[in-house]
């Protein structure tokens, strides 16, 4: 009898430590780089992970008039992380992250020089969770983002713009017990600042807006 | 039996361990689908067909990447343009593709330069297999297309 529960007792822990080292291979992972030099160069993404999968880009432009595009989906505890940085003006650079069952988005957005563009979209359902940030240095740049999370979703959003004539708009939605947490700093002369947060049965909103210089316009609703 | 019983822990924990590290190796990259295709302005492409050029490259993935199954060489206005397929590491942890120039003068393979070049690079995982991509290109107006799938 002692040597069957000694039997039993090892044979559980082997199962148990197979168990646990096979689980994380079952993670897919996607893994892509854009590294670009030039003028009007495109740079456009599309992953997909499934089961625990991780979705990772990040594009690297330097020139003018390029447009970087990503689209990450994970599904069941997937993880996107996107990261785009563009040197130089006129360029555009957005992300679209819709992430389902507990999924994490994760994106950030720089830019330096005149004239560019970034537009930011996550998504997140039943205890998702969005992470989002536009960074912008330079004249003339506009920077959107928009964040949906649903049932007890949480988003965090940060734009910080550095320059004149800059629009940044950021707006989030949560419902059930979800929340928004957000921030914008703008630093510069004729700066519009725009946000506006969305819930329903909402447990914590916080929203930040910064803004030095003169004529410029903040708007906020909560 | 006493003495079976010391040791039996021992053996089990030498049997979890080696199964344990046989595991990835018996993995294998099935139903792996990559597709690169590179559109060339201008003229069509050659396959290339120098034996020096072939032999160095090949060293090279060789040495990078363990298990290949195939690569392509083109020949475009005195540029190799080197095209890799289904590079699937001999762990089954990863495969991809890469899209590269073979600089001639410096027998050195490089990114894409010259402009207008267009890649696109399409992969298709499974549950054990992560897809792994990069793009390097120089000059204007290129086009960088990645899908990247997981299991269906």
């Amino acid at each position: 009898m002692k040597f069957y529960g000694m039997l039993g007792s090892n044979l559980l822990w082997a199962s148990l430590f197979s168990l646990f080292m096979a689980g994380p291979a079952l993670a897919q992972s996607n893994t892509a780089n854009y590294f670009q030099l030039g003028l009007g160069n495109v740079a456009d993404l599309g992953q997909i992970a499934t089961e625990l999968g991780v979705n990772m880009a990040g594009p690297l432009q330097i020139g003018a008039g390029n447009i970087a595009s990503i689209s990450q989906l994970a599904e069941d505890a997937g993880f996107n992380r996107a990261s785009q940085f563009q040197l130089g003006s006129d360029n555009l650079a957005s992300i679209v992250q819709p992430a389902s069952g507990q999924g994490l988005d994760l994106a950030t957005q720089f830019q330096l020089g005149h004239e560019n563009v970034s537009d930011l979209g996550q998504t997140a359902s039943a205890l998702g969770r969005n992470m989002a940030g536009q960074r912008q240095i330079g004249g003339g740049n506009n920077a959107s983002l928009f964040q949906l999370a649903e049932d007890e979703g949480f988003n965090s959003a940060s734009q910080t713009q550095l320059g004149n004539d800059n629009l940044a708009s950021l707006v989030q939605l949560a419902s059930e017990q979800g929340i928004n947490l957000s921030t914008q700093v703008e630093i510069g002369n004729s700066l519009t600042a725009i946000m506006e947060q969305q819930s329903t049965g909402n447990l914590l909103s916080t929203n930040i807006q910064i803004l030095t210089g003169t004529n410029n316009v903040a708007y906020m609703a909560p | 039996m006493d003495y079976l019983n010391r040791y039996l822990g021992l053996i089990l924990a030498c049997g979890t361990l080696a199964l344990f590290l046989a595991g990835p190796a018996m993995v294998q990259a099935d139903g792996n689908q990559l597709e690169i295709r590179h559109l060339l302005g201008g003229e069509d492409g050659q396959l290339g067909t120098e034996d020096w050029a072939l032999e160095y490259l090949e060293g090279i993935y060789k040495k990078d990447f363990p298990e290949k199954d195939s690569e392509y060489y083109y020949k475009v206005n005195g540029q190799y343009l080197v095209v890799l397929f289904n590079i699937a590491m001999d762990q089954g942890q990863s495969f991809g593709g890469s899209i590269f120039e073979f600089h001639e003068p410096e027998r050195r393979r490089q990114t894409q330069s010259y402009g207008n070049n267009f890649s696109i690079i399409q992969q298709v995982g499974n549950s054990s297999v992560d897809t792994f991509a990069t793009v390097s290109q120089d000059g204007d107006g290129n086009v960088g297309i990645i899908r990247q799938f997981g299991p269906h």
